[in-house]
Parts: structure tokens; C-alpha cells; sequence
């Protein structure tokens, strides 16, 4: 019995060791807000890979993505004094790195325009967007996985983005609604549109 | 209106784990009988593993360094995190009032020495000054007979009066009467 106790005991204090290393986003953030950059590099080895995944499966171009991310990185340096702790931290970067894609589509759609007034509505020769850089990830991704991350991208950018947040990224509709500061029930609605046109489009794969 | 409608609405929901128990027997029920609702159900649960199953980016092994790299270029050399002034938050009222105080208060300003920083270390009994001219120069003096108590190893002199302080400053009319005191000078 004291033996089992004392297993008992022994395996709380590990649990709370392993609490203590694994400090919360929000830990990291007040840390380095009070000058830890050691904090920092820990949120950017958290964080670098859930947001590419988030900007490239958004933007469609792997190196124009882990340029944002690079940029996100450098905004949350920048601006750590601006986070506060009512919102997780999790939503404020994502937060920072979707507006920042969306700032790089639209200037892609300026660059887009611009090349088609350029060329003429004769020429065929049209500025088409590197969506998949790499020629290693056209052979090793699969053609599956090529197909629906295009399908993906076909999405209109409003239902692209929950979709992404939602079915990839797994976040919650009140944590999406807090990202994107648009109502819950929109939130929703949109998911659920964005769902129906992609299955459409992929309804080989489905069925 | 189509029946299966309603229940297309309780089949996300039931795919995001969000039906509640009495809707959930509902739609179990619903889709006993609907095969129609089934298959949506089946498309959607596939749709929902495909996109979860979509293998996981990583960033290039390299992305640390740039970002090391970028930080110190960008942001560092300005002095750390840098606070960026949002002008749309800026009161302009006061603001414009502190504009007309600094300039009313710069003629007695402009009057007053530029600040000097120095530091004094003790070595050997001796009283060695560190000091950092206008030019951002530094030249050890080794100081015979410092005309101030030194309290510790920082200090600020504040009107002649020897405070002690993290960061010192010493005004450039002492930093003069110091150097009277100057006996030797080491590099």
C-alpha cells in the first residue's frame, strides 16, 4: 500500500516536471515580453510549421509562404508588447500570418491583372501562379494530394480560409471566429458552403 | 421542402462532434432510412479524412538562420523590439502640446552640456575611469584623486551631487573638472 503510494506520489511530481518544461503559448509570450528571446525561438519551433501548412494550403506557393511566415515571425518580435493575455496566443499569430497572406493575394492579383493588361486578350502566354514549387513535391506528393490541394485554392479565399482552419488546421469555430473577428454563426455557414463546394469538385474522390 | 435538407445542417454537425445526443438519434434514425442522406454523410466524413490526411508542410532547414538573421538586421540594431508608434492612435491634441513645450523647452536645453556616460571601475586601489566621449570613443584614465565618494561601481552625477545609479551620467562641465584630476592615461 505505501509502496503504491509512494509510486502514486512519484508519478505527480513527474507529471508536474513534465508541466513545468512544457510552458503554455502564453507562458512563452509573457516570457519573452519580459526579455526571454530564448522564449521566442521556442514559439518559433512551436509555431513554423503549423503556419506553413495554414499560408502554402492558403496561397498555393511554397516560398512566397514561408516568406510570410518569416514576416509573421518578425511582426511578433516586433509587436510582442501588443498581445495581451485575453486571447489565446495561438489565434493572435494566426491572426497576424492570415492577414498577411491575404495581403500577398491581393497583391498577386494586382501583379495578375496588371500582366493580362500587358499581354493583351490575344495572347495565350497568361501569368499563371506557381502553385506548387518544387518539382520533388509534384512526384513524391502524390497526385491525390496535388489535386485536392487545387481544389483547395479553386475555393472562393472566404470559405478557403475557414475550410483550411477548420478541417485542416482542426481549430474550433470559436477560436476560427476569433482569427478571422467574424461572427460564430458565419463561421459556421461558411465552413459548411466551403465543404459542399469541394466535395462537388472532388466527388470522384468520394465517392 | 425537401425533408433531407434539415438533416444536411445536423450532418456537419455530427461530423464536427457538435450534435447534441437527441439530434444525433435523430439523425441515426434518418439515415437508416435515407440512403440518399447516407452517402452525403459518407462524402463528407471522406472529404473531412482527406484534408486531415493532407501530409504536414515543414519549413526549410535553413528558416531558423534567416530568421536570426533577419531579426538582427531588422530589428536588433534599432534597439531590441523597437515600438512601432500606430499614428491613427495617436492623440493629436496633446501630442501637438508637447510638440510647443520641447520647443519652448529647448533654448534652456540647447544651454546645458550634452550628457557624457562614464564608468568607473576601482582596480588595485587605484580609481580608473572609463569614459565615453561626444565621439563614442573610449579612453581609459587612471585618476589620482577623484573629486567625488564612489559608491559603487555605476554612478550618475546629478548637479555636482554623486548619486549612485545603473546607467551613469556624468555632464560634460565635470567630466572637464575630472580631467584636472587626470594623472595618467591608459589605453
Amino acid at each position: 500500500m505505501v509502496d503504491l503510494l509512494d509510486k502514486t506520489k512519484k508519478m505527480d511530481e513527474l507529471t508536474d516536471v513534465r508541466v513545468k518544461v512544457t510552458p503554455s503559448d502564453e507562458e512563452l509570450i509573457k516570457r519573452f515580453q519580459e526579455g526571454d528571446v530564448y522564449a521566442f525561438e521556442q514559439i518559433v519551433h512551436r509555431y513554423k510549421n503549423q503556419l506553413i501548412n495554414f499560408v502554402y494550403n492558403f496561397i498555393g506557393n511554397r516560398i512566397e509562404a514561408e516568406d510570410i511566415i518569416q514576416e509573421t515571425f518578425l511582426r511578433v518580435y516586433k509587436n510582442k508588447h501588443l498581445y495581451r493575455n485575453i486571447a489565446k496566443f495561438s489565434t493572435w499569430i494566426y491572426t497576424i500570418a492570415g492577414n498577411l497572406a491575404k495581403t500577398e493575394l491581393r497583391k498577386r492579383r494586382r501583379r495578375r491583372l496588371l500582366s493580362l493588361n500587358k499581354i493583351g486578350y490575344n495572347d495565350k502566354d497568361y501569368d499563371v501562379p506557381d502553385l506548387f514549387a518544387s518539382p520533388e513535391e509534384r512526384v513524391d506528393g502524390g497526385m491525390k494530394e496535388k489535386e485536392i490541394r487545387e481544389k483547395i485554392l479553386d475555393l472562393p479565399q472566404k470559405f478557403r480560409e475557414v475550410v483550411i482552419l477548420r478541417d485542416i488546421e482542426e481549430f474550433s469555430y470559436e477560436e476560427i471566429s476569433n482569427i478571422l473577428k467574424i461572427p460564430i454563426g458565419t463561421v459556421k455557414s461558411r465552413v459548411n458552403r466551403g465543404r459542399l463546394k469541394l466535395q462537388k469538385s472532388l466527388q470522384h474522390l468520394l465517392d | 421542402m425537401d425533408p433531407c435538407e434539415n438533416f444536411l445542417k445536423a450532418i456537419f454537425d455530427f461530423v464536427d462532434g457538435e450534435l447534441d445526443r437527441k439530434s444525433r438519434r435523430e439523425l441515426e434514425h434518418h439515415l437508416r432510412e435515407c440512403s440518399r442522406c447516407t452517402e452525403q454523410f459518407n462524402r463528407i466524413r471522406r472529404l473531412r479524412n482527406h484534408l486531415r490526411e493532407l501530409p504536414q508542410m515543414k519549413v526549410q532547414d535553413h528558416f531558423m538562420i534567416i530568421l536570426r538573421e533577419r531579426i538582427r538586421r531588422e530589428i536588433v540594431p534599432r534597439g531590441g523590439a523597437a515600438p512601432t508608434i500606430n499614428l491613427k492612435q495617436i492623440s493629436w491634441v496633446p501630442a501637438l502640446g508637447l510638440i510647443v513645450f520641447l520647443i519652448l523647452m529647448s533654448s534652456s536645453i540647447l544651454d546645458r552640456p550634452l550628457p557624457v556616460f562614464n564608468q568607473v571601475h576601482t582596480v588595485q586601489g587605484q580609481k580608473i575611469s572609463s569614459m565615453q566621449g561626444i565621439a563614442g570613443s573610449n579612453i581609459n584614465y587612471v585618476i589620482d584623486d577623484f573629486p567625488y565618494d564612489i559608491e559603487s561601481e555605476y554612478f550618475e552625477y546629478d548637479n555636482k551631487k554623486p548619486v549612485t545609479h545603473i546607467d551613469s551620467l556624468l555632464l560634460k562641465r565635470d567630466l572637464k573638472k575630472m580631467k584636472a584630476h587626470i594623472r595618467a592615461v591608459s589605453f
